[in-house]
């Protein structure tokens, strides 16, 4: 059975953007417009994740978002909101969202956040080892090492191999990657990013046959086997 | 504008309370005038009583010629304090004590008030008359005229003081008026100016001045922000409308090369990545813009919490190491320590420290030291981004922490000019400050905050 969204937004243009872009990755997507309408749909129905506009008629995105968990939903929201500043962002993830997105933003930012959320469902596996291939990193011991051979990494590489082995064969954006790795929420740098990345690639692909770290153009990077 | 003089008035109130002062002083003083003179008048009375009964048991025990001639040798010997005594006949003949004539007749019995003459000269007297059994009356004469002289004295001396306070008060009412008038005219030119555009008009003031000065001080100080806001905002819109018709126009072009029908497939995403990008860019500095008025405005306040100063700063540090690596500079990072927990606006702090490390990453040049560091000072913690770079001129440094102003004219490197503001209004919102120093050589940028009253663990 394919995944369902709900999406809660009132503007027709966002909705068939995100909805078209839903569909075509295979999920079954509901969509409301009324933030009411919106509220009674998730508590009725089992969603897999919820995009919850935080400005919607009938009952304001953050006011569903508390209702919802005052009921015991913890169904998975991402809040889009046209509200960009910092403290917005607080408010939408104290009200219990689980991400927040500004306005505008690209399909493939949703979609990876998307994702990292619906993984994230099932809970904290303890895991002490990650592999992507023949790399594979000790959350114990700190070790990384590929094809045998034993990777030297600075704890923030570490840091970083670790999330990506974590999001392993998905997309990961530099925003995300700057808000959950390093906990910077701010756009001007995102290419502080790349420097981290190319420094990471340098020491777990260069010399190796296949390389792991991807570039999606315009979006961020992939860990995976697959090219 | 209406003569400020024409509607306040504070000298009427001045009139006011004048005449209800004299009123007051005025009543007092009679009520006091009237209460000695029925004190008074009551004990000569009680003498005049006593001695006109002493006189009568006299006339009693000895007779009345007895008494007639030991009046005489009274009114012989001691004449003065203010009583008299005279004994009549039947007929109203003298037979002895004092010598004094009424134009209108004595009352049978009793006291009365009159006209008294003694060698012709007449004054007010009061006379008790006391009929004798044996025939015949005693009178007790009181002197009265001394003491309605005295009265007359005292309430004509309060009278010209009062008469002469009400002048003295008068003038300097009229006085402080014209002085509270100047000084409020003073001010209200000033507010005028401003009204009428002049944003640099100041009242004049004295450091060690009156409340008008404390007043105008104040009024200078909130005229200094409003002018500064709205220099602010005229640079903004300015450099807004700058800022933003770049990344558009550039956006635009790359549009425009994306559209084009034969251009390669590569080429073609090539240009829409760019379009993108410069979007984000666009897009990040209405952000920035957003952060910096929210956090100038103090509305950012209640986002504020405990955190971890010393780990957020090594977190900054670790991020754009690097960065500032790759542009061939050394980075040192901040010396492992333990917490240091205070009050803040986390995601603001990381932005600020962020703006520095990148500022040092991109202007000081290749080959320089870049530290980061965390100083403690009592009350006080203030983060450190020092570089060995050119560092700012003297005269450049304030002007650098206002939006939007990049040193280099040309604008050749990118970035949106806002970092610093971002930096300072993250100080102000803690209440801190950024400083810009000459670290010899290079630049020292502090963001300076006070954490007295928090606990620091």
């Amino acid at each position: 059975m394919s995944r369902r969204i709900l999406l809660v937004e009132d503007d027709a243009e966002t909705a068939d953007y995100i909805l078209k872009g839903l569909r075509e990755e295979g999920f079954t997507a509901e969509h409301v417009v009324d933030g009411r309408d919106g509220f009674y749909a998730a508590s009725g129905e089992g969603f897999d994740a919820i995009i919850m506009d935080r400005m919607v008629p009938g009952m304001d995105g953050l006011s569903v978002i508390k209702a919802l968990r005052a009921a015991s939903i913890s169904t998975p929201i991402i809040i889009l909101s046209a509200l960009s500043h910092l403290d917005e962002r607080v408010k939408g993830l104290r009200a219990g969202g689980d991400d927040y997105l500004t306005k505008p933003f690209g399909y493939s930012e949703l979609s990876a956040r998307l994702e990292n959320l619906m993984r994230r469902r099932p809970g904290p596996e303890i895991e002490t080892r990650l592999a992507c291939g023949d790399l594979s990193i000790d959350l114990l011991s700190r070790r990384v090492s590929r094809d045998g051979r034993t990777l030297d990494l600075l704890p923030r590489e570490f840091k970083l191999l670790e999330y990506l082995m974590r999001h392993k064969d998905r997309v990961v954006t530099r925003t995300m990657l700057l808000e959950q790795v390093w906990d910077y929420r701010f756009d001007p740098h995102t290419s502080v990013v790349d420097t981290h990345i190319s420094r990471l690639r340098k020491k777990i692909d260069e010399g190796f046959a296949q390389p792991l770290l991807h570039t999606l153009r315009g979006t961020g990077y992939r860990l995976s086997q697959e090219p | 504008m209406r003569p400020l003089g024409s509607r306040l008035r504070p000298g009427a109130v001045f009139f006011v309370l004048l005449a209800v002062a004299l009123s007051a002083l005025a009543v007092g003083l009679l009520m006091v005038d009237g209460i000695g003179e029925a004190i008074i008048g009551k004990r000569q009375r009680e003498v005049a009583e006593a001695a006109r009964d002493y006189f009568v048991a006299f006339a009693h025990e000895e007779g009345v010629a007895p008494l007639a001639r030991a009046l005489d040798l009274r009114e012989k010997t001691d004449p003065g304090g203010g009583f008299r005594y005279a004994l009549y006949d039947a007929e109203g003949r003298l037979l002895g004590g004092a010598r004094l004539e009424s134009k209108q007749p004595l009352p049978a019995s009793g006291a009365a008030r009159l006209k008294i003459f003694e060698d012709g000269r007449g004054s007010p007297w009061r006379v008790l008359v006391q009929p004798l059994s044996m025939g015949g009356s005693l009178v007790v004469y009181e002197d009265i005229g001394e003491r309605i002289a005295f009265r007359r004295a005292l309430v004509a001396s309060a009278g010209v003081a009062l008469l002469a306070a009400v002048g003295a008060v008068l003038l300097a009412a009229l006085w402080f008026n014209s002085l509270l008038l100047r000084r409020i005219d003073t001010l209200a030119a000033t507010a005028g100016r401003i009204a009428d555009g002049d944003l640099s008009a100041r009242t004049e003031t004295h450091p060690k001045g009156d409340a008008f000065d404390r007043l105008g001080e104040a009024m200078n100080g909130m005229l200094d922000r409003i002018e500064e806001l709205m220099t602010g905002m005229r640079t903004v819109t300015d450099s807004l409308a700058h800022d933003l018709r770049s990344p558009l126009t550039r956006m635009r072009a790359d549009l425009s090369r994306a559209m084009q029908p034969d251009l390669a497939e590569d080429a073609r995403l090539d240009a829409i990545e760019q379009a993108h990008d410069e979007a984000d860019r666009a897009l990040s500095t209405l952000s920035a813009l957003m952060d910096i008025a929210r956090a100038e405005a103090g509305l950012s306040r209640d986002m504020m919490a405990p955190l971890d100063l010393a780990a957020l700063v090594a977190e900054v540090g670790e991020l754009f190491a690097p960065v500032i690596e790759d542009a061939g500079q050394t980075f040192v990072a901040p010396a492992p320590r333990p917490p240091l927990v205070m009050n803040g606006h986390e995601l603001i702090l990381r932005q600020a420290v962020g703006n520095l490390l990148h500022n040092a990453a991109h202007h000081a040049g290749e080959g320089a030291l870049v530290r980061l560091a965390i100083e403690e000072a009592p009350g006080r913690l203030r983060i450190v981004v020092a570089d060995t770079g050119p560092g700012i001129a003297p005269e450049h440094r304030g002007r650098v922490r206002e939006r939007f102003v990049r040193l280099d004219a040309a604008r050749s490197k990118p970035g949106g000019g806002l970092g610093l503001a971002i930096a300072a209004a993250c100080a102000k919102l803690h209440g801190g400050t950024l400083e810009l120093e000459d670290a010899h050589p290079g630049l020292r940028a502090v963001i300076d905050l006070p954490v007295q009253g928090q606990t620091l663990i």
